[in-house]
């Protein structure tokens, strides 16, 4: 099982904030993430972190993982 | 004149004259506005030395040139002064209606010097400039003295006060408008309390010459409708710089127990959903159609308008994970006027003081019921408050030991809300901002946690660098509100075309990129003379971030490295054209048009080639 976070503006696209998904075969945060958010993805303007950690869009994600997607943000 | 209203009001509070000045056109385009009118007469007027609340001091309250118009989150303004709390150059933005009635009244500054002999106010009516006594409304907080003052000066009436924090000369006090509207992090507000100064009313009925009405129309409306397009807009509008809290703990950055974390247990309790839980309304700016105010009911069911800085600093940093309570905390620091983020760093550090055995009170991590009388005790300097009312620096030197370890500022102005054990552009950033510690010159954390976040490379410099022009430079002298840019991805070239229609002047981005420069060096030059010398032992981010690593989540054991932290800081100051002491060389002045600084300074420090 993994856990997608998605915050900001994903939330929004995605229709919730977090997400489980069984993983029937490996797949990279490319894909799983093209999949879900389409073309609202701004890789150029987007954070992924799993489990806390930066990693780049063709990581392999496995079992147990949390992913943590975001947008650049300003901080005011 | 088109842009500027080509006048600014000087006011001397000693003899309680006033007089108009002519702004020199050459002067307006060299230093555009703002920060950049407000640095560059700072150093020009003030003796080097002078007693910051004493009334030799000067208050400067300026717009810029698309300050007030039909520009996006055009309704700022910057109040300026040498600062109590750092001894150094000191300004602020506050979101007004003053901004707007200030160019309406046909003045692009306001200088303000003097003492007056009893308490009073200044009310600004187009040409009619008067010193009215104050009295009535001295003591009063800023919610309650400025409804007193719409009563008899009108609802669209811009108002600026200081509440009993500005009075009684708390170092990090500052200026209020609106109830809840908060500029001048170093101590603006206790300038204006040295004064004998409650508030300033603007009232205007003109209006500002443009140079191309048409162009200035068409480019702004255009700037509105792609904001609202832009994908991540209605996610700001829920949540505005709220949304921070979930974004800096998922990323280790969002500070926790005086900045010893980056990550806290309860931030699901303070982060933007929470607030919207208890959200009533938004407030915005005038000319904003990205309002950020979001105001909710707090645990006493009275109003407060939070953004991250404030919940993060006076949450998180000091144990509280409760939004309702932190909202509390945050509406009284208004009330009072005092800097919520100075508020939130001087709580954590006696907090932390308290359990190191350093302080004679006992004050426990995320004890409200103490934090919310220990408020009002700063502001009237009683008891411990009186202490926590010169910042973290002096609190450090009366406490003496180990005590400096954990004060969390540079050059006496406390860090904004991020931690930087893992982040070191962002450590550079606070190190190296103009006022000391803040996050609104440069703030690279998005870009650095997407890269190599813990590598000290000449790209971060550079980075540093590229905010503090466009934010520090470009948006504080025209000024504007940076926010379009940064939140929501609004084009930059936006801004030189709604510049050029405004003032009739064309300035590419990269001129901005020049007077950010100019403005910089102007400002470095500023806190060299004040201080008699300079190196770089002042250019460094608080010890804590170097020595005590993080003890929890994903970058457990991260902290700065002092070494590397040193060949960042050189990369920064080769960039700049500036010497290794952090000084300005003398062809770097000289190109950026700044001779007569150059010359000054050479005797004071003498300057490198």
């Amino acid at each position: 099982m993994l856990r997608v976070k998605y915050l900001g503006h994903y939330s929004m696209v995605r229709g919730m904030r977090v997400e489980e998904i069984s993983l029937d075969a490996p797949t990279t945060i490319r894909k799983l993430l093209e999949e879900r958010l389409g073309d609202a993805l701004d890789w150029d303007q987007t954070i992924v972190l799993v489990n806390g950690r930066p990693v780049s869009p063709d990581y392999k994600v496995k079992d147990g993982d949390v992913v943590s997607v975001m947008p650049f943000i300003g901080g005011g | 004149m088109h842009g500027w209203t080509g006048r600014i009001l000087r006011v001397d509070l000693n003899r309680l004259e006033h007089s108009f000045q002519k702004l020199d056109g050459d002067f307006a385009r060299k230093w555009v506005g703002g920060r950049g009118f407000a640095s560059r007469i700072l150093w020009e007027e003030l003796e080097p030395g002078t007693d910051p609340l004493g009334p030799d001091n000067e208050l400067i309250i300026a717009r810029g040139p698309l300050t007030g118009l039909l520009a996006p989150s055009s309704g700022k303004l910057v109040v300026a002064a040498k600062s109590p709390l750092t001894g150094g150059y000191g300004d602020g933005n506050i979101g007004t209606t003053a901004s707007v009635e200030l160019g309406k009244a046909g003045y692009d500054a306001i200088i303000i010097r003097g003492r007056a002999p009893r308490h009073s106010m200044l009310v600004v009516e187009d040409n009619k400039v008067s010193v009215e006594p104050a009295e009535d409304i001295w003591g009063l907080d800023t919610f309650e003295a400025e409804r007193r003052l719409r009563k008899t000066y009108g609802r669209f009436a811009g108002i600026l006060v200081i509440g009993p924090a500005g009075e009684n000369l708390v170092r990090y006090a500052t200026i209020i408008s609106q109830e809840g509207r908060s500029g001048g992090r170093p101590g603006i507000g206790a300038v204006m309390g040295s004064k004998n100064l409650k508030a300033v009313v603007i009232k205007g009925s003109g209006e500002v010459p443009v140079a191309d009405k048409k162009e200035l129309v068409k480019t702004a409306t255009q700037a509105f409708r792609d904001i609202k397009h832009k994908p991540n807009y209605e996610f700001w509008m829920r949540q505005g710089t709220m949304m921070t809290v979930q974004w800096g703990q998922e990323n280790s950055v969002l500070p926790a127990y005086n900045y010893s974390e980056g990550v806290f247990e309860a931030s699901e309790s303070m982060d933007g959903y929470a607030m919207e839980r208890v959200k009533v309304t938004q407030r915005g700016c005038p000319n904003c159609n990205m309002t950020c105010g979001n105001v909710v009911l707090d645990e006493e069911g009275k109003e407060s308008e939070l953004d991250y800085e404030n919940v993060a600093m006076l949450g998180s940093n000091i144990g509280l994970g409760d939004i309702r309570k932190i909202a509390v905390l945050n509406r009284l620091a208004d009330m009072y006027g005092l800097d919520t983020i100075s508020l939130g760093n001087t709580i954590g550090f006696a907090m932390e003081a308290s359990e190191k055995g350093l302080l004679e009170e006992k004050l426990e991590w995320g004890d409200y019921e103490r934090v919310r009388e220990l408020i009002g005790e700063i502001a009237r300097r009683e008891g411990l408050g009186g202490l926590l009312a010169e910042g973290t620096r002096r609190m450090a030197e009366r406490l003496g030991g180990e005590a400096y370890k954990f004060a969390m500022n540079v050059k006496g102005l406390e860090t904004s809300a991020y931690d930087c054990h893992a982040t070191p552009g962002m450590a550079l950033a606070f190190a190296t901002s103009p006022i000391g510690a803040h996050h609104k010159d440069a703030w690279v954390i998005s870009w650095e946690v997407s890269t190599d976040r813990l590598s000290y490379g000449r790209e971060k410099a550079a980075k540093v660098i590229e905010h503090q022009r466009i934010r520090g430079g470009m948006f504080e002298s025209l000024v504007t509100c940076r926010l379009p840019w940064i939140e929501v991805g609004l084009d930059l070239d936006y801004y030189p075309r709604l510049f050029k229609a405004a003032t009739g002047i064309s300035m590419s981005l990269d001129d901005f990129m020049a007077l950010g420069d100019r403005i910089y060096a102007q400002i470095r030059a500023f806190w060299i003379r004040e201080y008699g010398s300079w190196d770089r032992r002042y250019d460094q981010p608080p010890a804590k971030w170097f020595e005590k690593p993080l003890t929890k989540g994903p970058l457990k054991g991260a902290k700065l490295d002092y070494t590397r932290y040193q060949g960042l800081l050189d990369h920064y100051y080769d960039l700049r054209g500036w010497d290794t002491r952090g000084i300005p060389r003398r062809g770097t002045l000289r190109r950026l048009g700044l001779e007569d600084v150059a010359e000054e300074l050479d005797r004071i420090v003498g300057l490198s080639e």
